[in-house]
């Protein structure tokens, strides 16, 4: 056992809000801050201009599917450089792909995140990584005494999220479901540089790590909401009473639900939100059921949702039965996200690392998934069956998402959802970098 | 084959500059649009950002107290309670006891935006349920309000903003100054309505309807940025609220403004615009016919010459007429006519260097201050790198 450390370096990036959503609910053991590397504040000026450069590819990337004519080759290429071979057959995946080479180049030959290295030399604590290239950097760099974790932010990833030689790297890996233990052990990590912690959850919409009582109020509160017909319940209730410590279920009640669209791909699905308020537009207007719309931090974004629902005439709804979710303050926006979801029954989003916040217990409408790591991810949820494929077109939701709500679909889904996927990510995190030691956990309410 | 061209691109410059004469002297009243009675009037918060002393400043102010409108008050935003200011507005207070008037201390910030800094701590003070935004150079008359208010309610407009008169002018920068607010400024933004209902609007005078910009978040939403004017508009037009202007002018009241105070405020506008909109800004050149012409002399020979003198000589008297018609104080004073000739001419050669400033600074001088600039004017100053905005990605 070794000496406890009250703090830690906790690093992230802001190329989507993925990396530091993952980071955000680690901030009371950051050390001074969360490092935002490649942001002008934790960045000297010449790398500065390059995570720029970065950030403004990734974007591309990300709105692939926008850009006319080339689009569909932007995004043939990033499936290619996305690129995860089968789990199965199990075998040895370890050798280096481009990606990796070409990352390993970058450290070497050209400083990639040289300064971070200055940055966390002292007070010499554990780093937490929720991005790779960081990791990478500072694992080929940094003195033997720091102790390294890199959270992983998919429930699959590429090979460029293990170094080159895994075999002699010290870095040690967070994984968020036990697919990604496997996963990291055929690209060659040793199993006990693995903990299989689940993803980092904020606290806000836990509560006590032994109680979990803010989860489990909010989850019965969201159940009784999503099940107006009491049939989730006629299959599943001794269950719920068990795990949620409750007596009883009250009488059905007519009631409306809250629905959340998390508009993602750096913007990418603003077409959606036109679509689904269009559909939805009059079961709004008779309270049957209140909508957020998650708009990140690009004022773009959230103006182009703005501009919806004007065209829709719906602005008087808005902060009633209509919302929408915006901060240009990063950790603003988080904090404004959380809190929503407290009272979000439905999280329609494309399986990004919002996946993971089906463990709150919050079905996940699944989006179309952009990229290879989102198509696994959607595959995560559909395994354990807290994801929902969409019945119909968007066109249609106000159809379909009443139907999936009265034959208790919803209710089922956030029910997996809490009990298969591991919430406590963030107090299990918490106590091994602080500590050193870890227990995965057995049971819904361990994990 | 030059001189040809040279001919073309003036002929392009001047068929724009033109319809902003037109334009300008066409409405240099407002547009006329009969007079409605509604029921109720909204109350108005002015707001009123200070900082530093204005030439003339007791009566720009008296100028509000003054409004022909039922129902108003003005918020005044000062540095720090010596301001000089203050004195101003305590007298004012005491000439007219029913205007209600509220003074503020909000320090100043060159972290943000420093005038949105002044504003976002009026805005939760301030009952209006519209904001009449206005500089502290600004004079209005007796029923410019109404008219604003007016096309609020008859048009349904969230914003309405108006074209800008320079007047007074004691020296040659400023007569330089006011003509070209009066001209070129004022030109593009009724134009740009007249034609496209593309609103450039100027931050001098704006009227906001408070619920919208609630919808924003309030001023704060701007103060990352140092154009708050032209995001305001983009901001409410992107997201789908009308905006409008019947061109009720307000007056900029300038009158000792230095060759050197000109050229810096030129070139702050200009570091604007080059971060806003690159592209059209690299057209912008054209507009400047004498620039135009000097600039192709090397290849258009003798030719070359006589298209300079028209472009000289037609340049002023677009500007002249637009002088004669819109600036009444200045157009009194013999020696402004007098001046104005080389006022037009040194102005444009001026906007040439301050036409190139974007391209070798990203540091904008605003009140004895300096604020870094990026995309879409995105302040960045070291002291601003504790905000996590979106950085321009």
């Amino acid at each position: 056992m070794r000496e406890p450390n009250e703090k830690a370096w906790v690093v992230s990036v802001l190329m989507g809000l993925g990396h530091l959503r993952a980071a955000f609910p680690l901030k009371d053991i950051a050390h001074q801050d969360i490092v935002l590397y490649g942001s002008r504040r934790f960045t000297p000026a010449a790398e500065y201009r390059r995570w720029k450069r970065l950030r403004r590819i990734y974007y591309l990337f990300s709105r692939a599917g926008r850009v006319p004519v080339l689009g569909r080759y932007l995004l043939a290429l990033m499936l290619a450089l996305e690129k995860i071979p089968p789990l199965y057959p199990r075998r040895d995946r370890s050798t280096p792909n481009a990606s990796v080479r070409y990352l390993d180049f970058l450290i070497r030959k050209r400083r990639l995140c040289r300064a971070l290295l200055d940055r966390v030399q002292a007070p010499e604590l554990p780093v937490v990584h929720t991005f790779y290239a960081t990791a990478m950097a500072l694992d080929k760099m940094a003195q033997a005494t720091h102790e390294q974790y890199l959270l992983i932010c998919d429930a699959d990833v590429n090979r460029v999220w293990v170094p080159r030689d895994p075999a002699h790297s010290r870095l040690k890996y967070l994984a968020p479901c036990s697919q990604i233990k496997k996963r990291l052990m055929i690209y060659g990590v040793p199993e006990g540089q693995i903990y299989l912690t689940g993803f980092p959850l904020p606290k806000e919409n836990l509560g006590n790590e032994g109680r979990l009582e803010i989860l489990k109020e909010d989850l019965f509160q969201r159940l009784l909401r999503l099940d107006p017909m009491r049939k989730f319940f006629s299959y599943h209730q001794s269950s719920v009473l068990k795990w949620l410590d409750r007596q009883e279920i009250p009488a059905p009640q007519e009631g409306s639900f809250h629905l959340m669209f998390a508009i993602g791909g750096a913007g990418a699905q603003t077409e959606m939100t036109r679509a689904i308020l269009k559909s939805l537009k009059a079961k709004i207007l008779e309270g049957q059921v209140t909508v957020s719309f998650s708009c990140g931090i690009q004022k773009r974004v959230f103006e182009e949702v703005l501009n919806v629902i004007n065209k829709l005439e719906m602005i008087g709804h808005l902060g009633q039965t209509l919302e929408v979710i915006f901060d240009q303050d990063v950790y603003g926006y988080f904090r404004k996200f959380n809190q929503a979801l407290r009272r979000t029954d439905v999280l329609w989003t494309k399986p990004s690392e919002l996946s993971f916040y089906c463990a709150l217990g919050i079905p996940i409408l699944i989006a179309p998934p952009i990229g290879t790591h989102e198509e696994r991810n959607r595959r995560w949820l559909e395994e354990i069956h807290a994801g929902v494929e969409p019945a119909g077109r968007i066109e249609d939701c106000r159809e379909w998402l009443f139907d999936l709500r009265d034959n208790g679909r919803l209710a089922e889904a956030a029910w997996d959802g809490f009990l298969k996927a591991r919430k406590l990510g963030t107090y299990k995190i918490e106590k091994l970098v602080r500590t050193g030691s870890f227990s995965e956990g057995r049971g819904p309410l361990e994990q | 084959m030059e001189t040809f061209l040279a001919a073309c691109l003036l002929a392009f410059s001047f068929a724009v500059l033109a319809l902003y004469s037109v334009f300008t002297i066409f409405f240099h009243r407002g547009k006329k649009v009969p007079r409605q009675t509604f029921e109720e009037y909204p109350l108005v918060s002015i707001l009123k950002p200070l900082r530093n002393f204005d030439d003339d400043m007791e009566r720009n102010f008296e100028s509000f107290f003054r409004l022909d409108y039922p129902l108003y008050e003005i918020l005044f935003a000062v540095d720090s309670p010596d301001d000089p200011c203050a004195r101003i507005i305590s007298r004012l207070r005491l000439k007219y006891p029913h205007v209600p008037v509220q003074v503020v201390v909000t320090g100043h910030s060159l972290a943000h935006n420093p005038k949105i800094h002044k504003l976002a701590q009026l805005e939760p003070l301030s009952n209006g349920r519209l904001f009449w935004v206005t500089d502290s150079n600004i004079r209005v008359k007796a029923d410019t309000l109404d008219r604003l208010a007016q096309t609020h309610l008859r048009e349904g407009a969230k914003i309405v903003f108006s074209p800008i008169r320079g007047t007074s002018s004691r020296s040659l920068g400023s007569l330089m100054d006011n003509a070209g607010l009066n001209f070129f400024t004022s030109g593009s933004i009724i134009a740009a309505w007249a034609l496209f209902r593309q609103p450039i609007i100027v931050g001098k005078s704006v009227l906001i309807e408070r619920e919208s910009l609630s919808r924003f978040g309030g001023f704060a939403y701007f103060k990352n940025y140092l154009a708050e004017d032209f995001l305001l508009g983009d901001a409410f037009l992107k997201s789908g609220f009308s905006v409008a202007s019947d061109y009720t002018w307000v007056t900029n009241v300038n009158q000792t403004t230095s060759i050197k105070g000109f050229f810096e405020r030129m070139s702050r506008w200009a570091k604007l615009r080059f971060h806003l909109r690159k592209g059209v800004y690299l057209f912008e050149i054209l507009l400047n016919p004498v620039v135009v012409a000097a600039v192709a002399l090397p290849w258009t020979g003798r030719g070359g010459w006589i298209l300079l003198a028209a472009a000289v000589s037609l340049k002023v008297l677009l500007e002249y007429a637009n002088f004669l018609v819109l600036n009444n104080e200045d157009r009194k004073k013999i020696w402004a006519h007098l001046a104005f000739p080389a006022a037009v001419v040194g102005k444009d050669v001026l906007l040439l260097a301050v036409y190139l400033t974007p391209f070798f600074s990203r540091t904008v001088r605003w009140r004895k201050g300096k604020i870094g600039i990026g995309k879409k004017t995105l302040i960045s100053l070291p002291g601003n790198t504790d905000n996590l905005v979106h950085e321009g990605a």
